[in-house]
Parts: C-alpha cells; structure tokens; sequence
C-alpha cells in the first residue's frame, strides 16, 4: 500500500476496517456526484511520483 | 404530532442530483442532472471544480404522508449535517442551505427521474433564485460540526403539507447558498473555496439511508386539536344532567 492509498483508508474508510481503497473511493465518487474513474485518474495524475497502484 | 422520514426505498428514496459542465452558467442553469445517487448514507449539497468541471450537488428528498390524517397546524424540517473534514478528501462546509419546493413531475409519477431539477418550484432559466424560487423555510447556516438542524416550516409548506395529507407527498430540494444565489464571483461556483479534493465546498446530509434514525431527515408534525364534540345534557329522571 503506498502512501495515497493509506490517505484514503485513513480519511475515507471512518474506522471501518474492513473497507478496501476501492470501496472508499467508490463511496467518496457517488457521495460527491464524480465518476469514479475520473476520480482515479486524478490522483494519479497529482501524485506522479507513485508508481504502483491498488486500483 | 407525527415524524415522517423521508422515503428510504422506492423511487423517491432521498437522492444526490449532479451536474456537471464545463462552464459554471452550464452547471448552473442545466434542466437535468448529469447524475442521481440514493444509495449513500450522506450526500452532499454545495459545489466544487474538478477535471476542469464545474460540479453542482442537490439533494432532493420526498416524503410520504399518505399515512397520515388531520389537519396540520405546524410542522418542522429536521436534518442532520456531517462535520466538516480536512486533508486531501476534506470537505468545507460554508455558507448556507435553502430549504426549496419541488413539484411533482407528471411525467415521473413514480421516482425520481434526472429531469426533476426543473421541477423546483419557480426556477427561471437563470439568475438569482432569491424571492423567485419557492422556499419551504429560512435558509440555515452551514456550521462546520455535526449539527441537528430544526428548520420551522413556512406557511407554504404547512398548506402543501395539508394538500396531501392522507394521499400524498411533499418533495424537497436543498440548494447551497452560492447555487441559490448564482454567485460566480471568487470562492463561488466554478471557483469553491474548499482545501480538500476539488475545492468541494457547502455542506454534507445523512439520507433515509444512515442507519440511526434521529440522523435521518424527517418532518416533525403538529396537529390542530381535534373538533370537539358538542356536549349535550341529557335530562334523565327530571334532572338535567
């Protein structure tokens, strides 16, 4: 898990432990009326530096 | 009185309304929403920027008073707004929410179809909504911790809640302060002042869908006293009684 991956655990899961990242984001992109895959590709496109995702 | 939640199920299970546009004046006066979720246990009613799109968020919530009978004589909005969060997926919550009146849309009778966001009561084709579109009751303040917001109803929405009582429903949009108001300038639409992923700003709702109930939205409702009966003496044995 790299350390984007555990921002989102940590901001988006609310304690729930048994939430993937995956589950986070989808939540955090219908939540907020974006696509989820528009919401994936902004993170990698802000976070260059990363190079190996779990989604 | 009576509590009535918003519907939880069904084709008027409270929803988020998306649109989203390239330019703000786009999102802004759409006629249809991009997108509709129900399926959240909180939602979003504000704004934000992201993949160089304006993105507008509505709640739209309907509520169900077939069950009920009487003549209503006050009632209150009550609902419920998440604290605010920060990071990179923080959410800012600013400015104020107005509590608007939907019709029901002939078209749709049975749920929510995207075509609802022209069903606001009143909307012009653009502009400031103020003293325009319909309110159901004063705006409230957007208040970064968790707050129960109790919203006393209007006049308006006292005589369309006793127009459906026993046969109908009552709908109702939330708008964010700078979407009523079509505030463009900087920290408005197109620009959100948030810190968070996209800028989103305005505030967050628990749906029918959390599972605590006193954070799900729902109507407090007073009746009038009932009609009384007139008493009549009855004479018995000489005596009037």
């Amino acid at each position: 898990m790299n350390a984007v991956d555990k921002r989102i655990i940590d901001e988006l899961s609310r304690g729930d432990t048994s939430k993937t990242v995956e589950d986070c984001l989808v939540e955090f992109a219908e939540e907020n009326g974006y696509d989820l895959e528009d919401v994936k590709a902004e993170i990698k496109r802000t976070n260059p530096r990363i190079k190996t995702w779990s989604f | 009185m009576a509590i009535v939640y918003s519907d939880s199920s069904g084709g008027f299970d409270d929803s988020l309304g998306t649109v989203s546009n390239s330019t703000v004046s786009g999102a802004r006066n759409a006629t249809s929403f991009s997108t509709a979720n129900d399926s959240s246990s909180f939602t979003s009613v504000g704004h934000s920027y992201f993949m160089s799109s304006t993105y507008i968020n509505r709640m739209l919530l309907s509520f169900d008073l077939s069950g009920e009978s009487g003549t209503v004589t006050s009632a209150t909005f009550n609902i419920t707004n998440l604290a605010a969060t920060s990071g990179m997926f923080g959410y800012t919550n600013t400015g104020s929410t107005y509590v608007c009146k939907m019709n029901a849309n002939a078209s749709f009778p049975n749920g929510w179809d995207v075509s609802h966001r022209s069903s606001l009561d009143g909307v012009p084709s653009s502009g400031d909504y103020t003293g325009v579109v319909t309110e159901y009751a004063t705006n409230f303040t957007n208040l970064s911790s968790l707050t129960n917001n109790s919203l006393t109803l209007n006049s308006t929405a006292i005589s369309d809640i006793n127009s459906n009582i026993g046969s109908g429903r009552i709908y109702v949009m939330l708008i964010h302060s700078d979407d009523f108001t079509y505030n463009t300038a900087t920290n408005g639409l197109g620009s959100p002042e948030g810190a968070g992923f996209g800028g989103s700003e305005g505030n967050r709702f628990y749906t029918s869908e959390n599972t605590t109930n006193a954070n799900r939205p729902y109507l407090d409702i007073t009746y009038g006293a009932a009609a009384t009966t007139p008493t009549d003496n009855a004479v018995f044995m000489g005596m009037n009684f």
